[in-house]
């Protein structure tokens, strides 16, 4: 009696789990003649093999099914839509892409009629993405902050990590991380307004903390990046202020009155300058090293009255020699772009030397509050500057990075809904030929409708960084830096040498 | 009788902790609600519970929401203080406790009610309440499995509430004493508490509970006292000698100890309650946070309260014979007085603090009350402003945002034309109970083509200033004479800028205001009340202009009484007192009044500057 039961029981259990698998009946009855709106739009747009799945959700079917097919490999792959939502199974979503480098996966979304609505492509690049980029989670903030912390992600999965948070030194402001070539053992980022305020830098993984506000300088050390050799790093110096617009979309602009560039000896910690990096009668700011570390490019504009005419600062994107050795500049300073009806800012040299990205808006400095603001870019070869089209959109594209291969750009916008800053990531070619940027995927695709802070400074890094709270919370007071020379008061624009 | 003792007991208690709470704590747990957003959302819970206690948060926003009505919500509180001290009491019988366990477990509850009549945030209470009831529902299962499910259980309790957590394994082993278990078996049972411990230290280096400071925090030792919110942790030290009594008994090896000493630990609790409960009551000038004292605050719950609830009478009567005491209070009169449509005509008659009495500074107080600037600044079409004062609130609100500054930032995102932005603020508020239906209501303006239609929304677009025009380079006033001319008709700029301009003495500037208004407009607009009376003070040289802005022919004849008695002020000082004393609330006798500190304004008419300010990411 007993064992019938027990048969009776599993033949039950059989028939159920066969009812199940019958039931996922994954045919198109008929197909719609339109696109299927969706969210975040992944149409067309080109991605490495290693990108965790490209998640989505539409408000048009609340149940059905999704099709990736790929021709090259011949693999069709259906995925039920839940609630509006799609979720692929990361395991076949990589082999997938693994299987067709260089092709095309078509993606068409199917309602629980049967209905298909127009496929679209997703385009898989040969060359595939760091594992993992940096940023600061914030509040896109006016005067006040709550939570803030950086943050790891990993690329390929959808795992994010705390780098640090704020809750661990005592809510302070943290900012501008920065990585040598990339790699997880050479960073820094600063930490303001508590008593673990300063600069925390780790060289091949060993902490220092800097003191970096010196008598010469107007300010402690500001807008960093690594040189090549991580010996030294370019700071900038700025005296930054903030005020809100009264009906401008832009609402906030962010404005230097002073602002200078210093080089930090890592070894040394010793500042060096010169004239023309730190000059009163400019506004020098957002230093960066080329890949071969011989030339130091940065944004310069004419120092005037702020912020009286805040709309009418433009920067320029200039280039001056160093050399690493001597630790000496050029005499002569490179314009690379100016337009005396754009500012340019942000410049980034891609790590095969070929280009450099910046970013271009009407006026002054801080484009992550411009609407106007667009990437463009500098062909070395043929010295000629163009707007980063496929990149941009109608809303704000700021701060950019690019990936250690040179294929891959990250850089936040402001598309989605205006305010919170989003991470996208464009590829380029060999060629120069750019694809269609794609959003920083989620595991629930609707996780940046819900949250309300913003990801700021996105940075590719190779590999998986280490908790850095409990150094930070142990560091000693930290090293105090100095210049290696005296700067003469009439070429400073320090605090006491410039109204 | 024992029956019905039993029966009677929790019911008396359940309606003491109610009744304490609701007639002492009702404002505050209401400005709590205001000051939180819990969202009825599987992914806000998943949110939450990534973080170590994010769970007792989540609870303590869940229930917090219900203060939205404080009756409702005060008795859900009570109702879980209730099962708390029951649970509580249930764990100490376990302990050995055989008699007068029910008191015993009572005063552990009394400093978690105080904390929230303070105005604390309720996270501590829900960690307290967590904690209890699992330890409850550990202690109660058979002593051979206790320990396991006591090393079990802890982490995820750990997890789950946070520090407070540490009862669970500390109970297990007084009671594993209590019950006379072999040493093996004691020391067995001191595992979980190491595994705590383990846990607690992996937790802070890996940065999954954060700094010492922050795990001190929630282990609510914190000292010492410097402003009453700091008085939480001290008040919680009350909940932790319950244990430390315990363990006395437990090395002392008097297994009644507890019970003998009930009144010890009794005395010890309701000793350091009664003590900080009268540093609050009689010693006024006890600091809520570093700027303002806790009598303030709470008046303010109150004053938020009343407006918010649209109880403006019940908020003006309060001060029907008394003077408002600070700014804050006048605000909240202000925008009571402008929402029954006084604002102009009575504006002088309860007692205005300058012209800050229209928008106070939210930098010198608590951030609640950039509540105040927000609103103040919506309703005087300053939209810009009214944006930024709603995000910064909403901001330190923390992490999830503040349902009163999301409505705001809903209108204002609205207003100036941000859909996208608004519609996502919307959303969140979609997912509360009752901001739900508002925030639905709201979705119908997001486009120009609705706006336009809109009366509220349209008038106020209106208002934008729009071009490059930053803050920095200007003032309030600057900015409301603009608004007053690209839309004249928006008639509460017009009174604010000019009651700000009548109450900060700026005759000048009070003329320009009502030139800009005229001259902006086809039509002269009709003036009354406070206007009125400083149009006469403002053309006393030339009374030709009363009569040409229509100030009524019985205040010109109330004026040149009043002028009058001034004049004979010194042979006649008892007629004089007498018309004084007619014309309280009029302006003329404002400014006849103003006070010495009121004067030292007189002569800095000066208009609050907005300022450039740091910035917090770069």
């Amino acid at each position: 009696m007993k064992r019938i039961n027990i048969q009776v029981i599993i033949n039950i259990f059989a028939i159920a789990l066969s009812t199940i698998a019958c039931s996922n009946n994954y045919t198109i009855k008929s197909e719609l003649n339109k696109t299927c709106p969706i969210y975040p739009n992944y149409m067309g747009v080109t991605v490495p093999y290693n990108i965790a799945p490209l998640n989505m959700q539409t408000d048009s079917i609340e149940s059905g099914f999704v099709r990736l097919y790929a021709k090259e490999s011949n693999q069709m792959l259906y995925y039920k839509i839940k609630d509006h939502k799609v979720k692929f199974n990361k395991s076949e979503w990589h082999d997938l892409l693994e299987a067709n480098k260089g092709e095309q996966i078509y993606v068409t979304f199917v309602n629980d009629k049967g209905e298909a609505y127009r496929d679209f492509i997703i385009k898989v690049a040969n060359e595939p993405i760091d594992k993992y980029i940096a940023y600061r989670l914030i509040e896109p903030g006016f005067q006040q902050w709550s939570e803030m912390g950086l943050y790891q992600r990993d690329l390929e999965s959808f795992k994010q990590s705390a780098i640090i948070e704020n809750k661990n030194t005592d809510f302070s402001c943290m900012n501008c991380h920065s990585f040598g070539n990339r790699d997880a053992n050479n960073m820094l980022f600063h930490v303001r307004s508590t008593d673990y305020a300063g600069t925390y830098i780790w060289i091949d993984g060993k902490m220092e903390k800097l003191n970096t506000k010196t008598p010469q300088t107007i300010s402690a050390l500001v807008y960093p990046s690594w040189h090549p050799s991580n010996k030294y790093i370019a700071f900038s110096v700025n005296d930054t202020k903030q005020t809100f617009y009264t009906g401008n979309p832009d609402k906030i602009e962010v404005f230097d009155y002073k602002s200078d560039v210093v080089v930090y000896d890592v070894e040394k910690h010793e500042m060096v300058t010169a004239p023309q990096l730190f000059s009163k009668a400019q506004f020098e700011t957002f230093p960066t090293f080329s890949p071969d570390g011989k030339r130091l490019f940065f944004c310069s504009a004419d120092s005037t009255q702020m912020p009286h005419n805040l709309d009418k600062v433009r920067y320029a994107l200039c280039a001056i020699d160093f050399n690493p050795e001597t630790r000496e500049f050029g005499n002569k300073v490179d314009t690379i772009y100016k337009d005396i009806q754009k500012s340019a800012t942000l410049p980034r040299v891609s790590p095969d030397g070929k280009y450099l990205l910046f970013t271009v808006g009407n006026y002054g400095n801080f484009h992550i509050w411009h609407k106007s603001s667009n990437l463009w870019l500098h062909d070395f070869a043929t010295g000629k500057n163009t707007i980063a089209r496929r990149w941009n959109s109608n809303d704000v594209e700021s701060y950019h990075s690019w990936s250690s291969n040179s294929r891959w750009v990250v850089f936040s916008s402001r598309r989605d809904e205006g305010l919170h800053t989003r991470l996208y990531i464009g590829y380029i070619d060999e060629k120069g030929e750019m694809g269609r940027p794609f959003l920083l995927p989620q595991e629930d695709p609707s996780h940046n409708n819900r949250l309300m802070k913003s990801y700021n400074i996105p940075e590719f890094v190779k590999g998986k960084i280490d908790e850095k709270g409990y150094e930070v919370r142990n560091a000693d007071k930290g090293i105090d830096l100095k210049f290696a020379t005296d700067i003469p008061t009439d070429m400073t624009s320090g605090a006491s040498a410039k109204n | 009788m024992k029956k019905a003792f039993k029966i009677i007991t929790p019911i008396l208690l359940f309606g003491a902790i109610w009744t304490i709470l609701f007639f002492g704590g009702r404002y505050m747990l209401y400005l709590q609600e205001q000051l939180q957003l819990f969202q009825n959302d599987w992914n806000y819970f998943i949110d939450n519970c990534q973080y170590n206690a994010g769970f007792a948060q989540m609870v303590s926003e869940f229930i917090i929401q219900f203060c939205h009505k404080p009756w409702l919500g005060t008795m859900i509180i009570a109702l879980l203080l209730t099962i708390t001290i029951y649970a509580f009491k249930s764990i100490l019988q376990k302990c050995g406790c055989t008699k007068g366990v029910t008191p015993l477990a009572i005063v552990p509850i009394i400093p978690l009610i105080y904390s929230l009549i303070i105005g604390e945030f309720a996270f501590p209470i829900t960690q307290f309440i967590i904690a209890t009831i699992g330890s409850w529902a550990v202690v109660n299962i058979p002593t051979r499995y206790r320990y396991i499910g006591t090393m079990l259980i802890s982490p995820l309790l750990f997890w789950l509430c946070g520090a407070p957590a540490i009862l669970l394994p500390i109970f297990t082993i007084i009671i594993a004493v209590n019950e006379k278990c072999s040493a093996k078996n004691i020391v067995l049972n001191t595992t979980p508490l190491l595994v705590y411990l383990l846990f607690g230290v992996i937790g802070v280096r890996i940065g999954f509970i954060g700094s010492m400071d922050h795990f001190i925090n929630h282990t609510m030792i914190k000292l010492p006292l410097k402003t009453l919110r700091d008085a939480q942790p001290l008040i919680v030290v009350g909940w932790y000698s319950s244990i430390v009594v315990a363990l006395y008994g437990l090395i002392t090896k008097n297994r009644e100890f507890i019970t003998e000493n009930r009144w010890l630990n009794i005395s010890l609790q309701t000793l350091l309650v009664v003590i900080m409960g009268a540093v609050v009551w009689f010693k006024p000038d006890i600091q809520y946070t570093q700027n303002v004292t806790f009598k303030e605050y709470n008046l303010w719950a109150k004053l938020h309260y009343l407006y918010t609830q649209s109880k403006h009478q019940e908020l003006l009567d309060l001060y029907n014979n008394a003077d408002s005491q600070s700014i804050i209070e006048s605000n909240y009169i202000n925008l009571s007085l402008y929402r029954e449509g006084r604002l102009v005509k009575d504006f002088f008659k309860y007692s205005p603090n300058g012209h800050t009495s229209l928008l106070t500074n939210w930098a010198d107080a608590p951030f609640p009350i950039a509540f105040l600037w927000g609103e103040v600044s919506s309703e005087m079409g300053f939209i810009a402003k009214s944006g930024q004062t709603a995000y910064e609130g909403n901001v330190l609100s923390g992490p999830r945002g503040s349902s009163m500054f999301m409505k705001l930032l809903v209108e204002s995102e609205i207003i100036m034309g941000n859909y996208k932005t608004a519609k996502k603020y919307i959303e969140a508020l979609e997912n509360t109970i009752y901001y739900k239906e508002w925030a639905t209501q709201q979705r119908q303006f997001l486009s120009d083509k609705a706006v336009a239609q809109s009366k509220y929304y349209n008038a106020k677009r209106k208002c934008i200033i729009k071009g490059n025009a930053v803050m920095a380079l200007t003032n309030e006033l600057i900015l409301l004479k603009e608004i007053i001319k690209i839309n004249p008709l928006h008639k509460s700029t017009f009174d604010f800028a000019s009651l700000m301009t009548l109450s900060a003495g700026a005759i000048p500037a009070f003329r320009e205001i009502i030139t800009e208004g005229v001259q902006s407009r086809n039509f002269m607009p009709p003036f009354d009340g406070a206007i009125q009376e400083g149009l006469i003070i403002a053309y006393n040289q030339y009374p030709v202009f009363w009569n040409f802005y229509k100030v009524s022919t019985d205040l010109q004849n109330a004026y040149q009484n009043f002028a009058q008695a001034i004049k004979e002020r010194n042979s006649n000082p008892m007629g004089a007192k007498a018309v004084f004393s007619q014309n309280e609330g009029r302006y003329w006798h404002y400014i006849e009044t103003m006070t010495q500190r009121a004067k030292a304004q007189q002569n800095q008419p000066k208009i609050e500057q907005t300022t450039t300010t740091e910035i917090p990411n770069n």
